[in-house]
């Protein structure tokens, strides 16, 4: 860090779905942040949007007001850069990129919209500054319109999803009532438990493993002041603060937890959400942390990290593994200058193997894109799971900076295409079931067949943007040099050994 | 879903027979410590994970097919058409999963429609909106989805007595015993180690 780093102030803003959030703080000389100022308004910037797809009119324009008062604010306490995000409700709408421009426009903050995965890792970022990670954790960021589920082992972050699950979108869709009545708390928590559900799978989200929880966002902060103890919060006494809600018209409870009512407003369904997480996740213990993506945004910007979700933290260190080392391993196996080195015999075959199971599964996307059959995907499926099964075997012969991504990346192949596959299998099962039912049964099923059906485009089209990319980005030209055509040279060596002898 | 048992003892300058049995050892193993599921039907997320096991066991026999020789290509015989009997049986949870998703989602979207109906209905209207709530019409979507979970639950039941049926018979011709002699044995007329 520059010595002009350290004497700086920055603000962060964060555009969420419920509120509008800043931090201003300057660098605490190590690594972390001193804060010397936040602000925070209620603006429903989400409402409406699951009905409509646009943000509204009124809406943004209490944003904007409340984006001019922030940056006044953040001038006055001497903040030189100011850096914004938006999340969820302006990705996911129609006139979002009109409203970035309009602020840009009206109060000069340049801000930049992020992807769910980008959310998750500042959160997980800001987070690590102030909470301890070690051990096993499940993060939840806990929205307006989205939360962003992160799994965390010793400080390295295994996973994230960002889902569609919000306190904002769960209020306008089930709570109808002030206060919330017991059927509305119920379908809540069962929307929520049912949307977590679909994102456990694909996420390997623990259960019962003794994972703590920490809770980030607003509704944790909210609900930290409606248990007996912050400290020590279990199950019991989410369902407890669950019930006290069932009582509280929004405005009783706005005077309890100190906040505006329409922030009060949404906090039942904030609460659900939690539940619904923590009977998924069945944690030893629930923590709120308050310190999550402004935190994060702060900590890159004094660093001069450029901000983006490679900037996770590195994998954890095997003495075991540690032995080998690249240089070792790219001139052994004569990637470096081809018909060189003389590599260790296991390791030789493993990658060629690998290589060859990379082919596979580079042949088999083309089909999988082109979607006139389903087994296209199947087949990308099955090869990625061979890959996998030869590269777990594999892990120990080679360096882990080396080999880790690229392992990773092997095993996200599969699990991008497990959500179209459930639906392309489920899809055939239910036409066939439909051919032989009474017609009574007809509209039951064309329902499910219908949402179904939904669920595939929109899986489909994010397998297609992940499987695209992979095709076309740097990583297949790495792994080829790496695996492909090291094994090529590899084997023309042992020809060449072959004749000679 | 679990995590694959780590291999600790390869070892990159070792002959590939020497390696590829010792993965196979700990795969047999990861295999057959699902064994105390096996014979419980209601453990679905345990099956599923024995499910990802035996694609393991199979792929690690695949992989180092040549080693293994004629024994090994029977062995991928057998934990493939297990690996079968598992798929099917997955492929009724995930259904019966999502049927009871649908029909949860509908009855919460009638319930919510026959509270509104009630809210602005007259009171000589009340009787007509509680009798079409307790019978639904013959077109209700609630029939199909519930008749169709039905018979998901019946070829679940199949479909896990299939899997059941060909664990036992493998049993009892010694599979076990015959994964176990692949891991320590040279194949059948080889002797490379």
């Amino acid at each position: 860090m520059t010595g002009e780093d350290s004497r700086s102030v920055a603000a962060a803003i964060d555009i969420g779905s419920n509120s509008i959030k800043m931090t201003v703080a300057r660098p605490d000389g190590a690594g972390g942040i001193e804060q010397i100022d936040w602000a925070s308004e209620v603006v429903r910037l989400g409402q409406g949007i699951d009905q409509t797809g646009v943000l509204d009119q009124e809406r943004m324009d209490a944003a904007i007001a409340a984006l001019t008062r922030f940056e006044a604010q953040a001038r006055e306490r001497g903040a030189t850069r100011l850096v914004a995000v938006a999340t969820e409700a302006t990705r996911s709408t129609e006139n979002g990129p009109a409203f970035m421009e309009r602020v840009q426009q009206e109060t000069g903050i340049s801000v930049r919209v992020i992807d769910g995965l980008e959310e998750a890792a500042l959160t997980f970022r800001g987070l690590s500054a102030t909470t301890d990670v070690s051990g096993r954790l499940v993060v939840a960021d806990i929205g307006g319109a989205s939360t962003e589920l992160i799994v965390v082992n010793d400080g390295i972050m295994l996973g994230a999803r960002s889902i569609p699950l919000g306190s904002g979108r769960i209020t306008e869709r089930f709570v109808l009532s002030d206060p919330p009545t017991l059927d509305e708390l119920a379908s809540s928590e069962g929307e929520a438990d049912a949307v977590v559900q679909r994102a456990a799978k694909s996420l390997k989200l623990p259960r019962g493993q003794g994972a703590r929880l920490v809770i980030v966002g607003g509704t944790g902060e909210f609900m930290a002041k409606l248990v007996p103890d912050e400290g020590a919060i279990a199950f019991n006494d989410v369902k407890n603060v669950l019930a006290k809600l069932g009582v509280l018209t929004a405005a009783e409870l706005a005077d309890i937890i100190e906040a505006p009512e329409a922030r009060a407003r949404v906090l039942p369904a904030g609460v659900a959400i939690v539940a619904a997480i923590a009977n998924r996740v069945q944690p030893v213990r629930i923590e709120i942390a308050r310190s999550g993506i402004r935190v994060g945004l702060l900590i890159d910007a004094f660093s001069g990290r450029p901000i983006s979700t490679k900037a996770m933290p590195a994998p954890a260190k095997s003495p075991r593994r540690g032995k080998v080392t690249t240089e070792q391993v790219e001139t052994e196996s004569g990637s470096k200058n081809p018909g060189s080195g003389q590599e260790p015999a296991f390791r030789a075959v493993m990658r060629t193997l690998i290589g060859q199971r990379w082919t596979a599964v580079w042949k088999a996307i083309p089909a999988a894109l082109e979607g006139t059959d389903i087994e296209g995907v199947h087949d990308v499926r099955v090869a990625s799971r061979r890959l996998r099964a030869a590269m777990d075997i594999a892990a120990p012969v080679f360096p882990p900076g080396w080999y880790t991504p690229l392992h990773r990346e092997a095993k996200q192949i599969t699990s991008a295409l497990g959500e179209v596959r459930d639906r392309d299998v489920l899809l055939v099962a239910l036409q066939a079931d439909r051919e032989n039912a009474p017609v009574t049964e007809h509209p039951g099923i064309d329902r499910l067949i219908g949402r179904i059906e939904s669920e595939r485009v929109t899986a489909r089209a994010e397998m297609e943007r992940y499987l695209s990319l992979l095709l076309k980005g740097p990583l297949k030209k790495e792994i080829e040099r790496r695996f492909e055509n090291a094994a090529s040279a590899s084997e023309q060596r042992g020809h060449a050994q072959r004749r000679e002898k | 879903m679990s995590r694959a048992w780590p291999v600790h003892n390869v070892d990159a300058s070792a002959p590939v027979l020497v390696n590829a049995r010792r993965v196979l050892g700990v795969r047999i193993a990861e295999y057959y410590s699902y064994e105390p599921v096996v014979g419980h039907p209601e453990l679905s997320l345990a099956l599923h994970d024995l499910r990802i096991s035996t694609k393991r066991l199979r792929y690690t026999l695949e992989l180092f097919r040549t080693e293994f020789g004629d024994e090994g290509e029977r062995q991928i015989d057998r934990v493939k058409a297990v690996q079968e009997t598992l798929g099917d049986l997955h492929d009724h949870d995930v259904r019966i999963e999502m049927i009871g998703d649908e029909l949860s989602r509908l009855m919460l979207e009638q319930s919510r429609e026959t509270r509104a109906a009630i809210a602005e209905a007259s009171p000589d209207t009340l009787a007509s909106i509680a009798t079409a709530a307790l019978r639904p019409p013959p077109d209700d979507p609630r029939r199909g989805l519930i008749a169709l979970l039905g018979r998901e639950h019946g070829k679940r039941r199949e479909a896990y007595q299939r899997f059941r049926e060909l664990w036992d018979a493998y049993a009892g011709e010694g599979m076990r015993a015959d994964l176990v002699a692949l891991s320590t044995n040279p194949p059948r007329g080889q002797d490379r180690v």
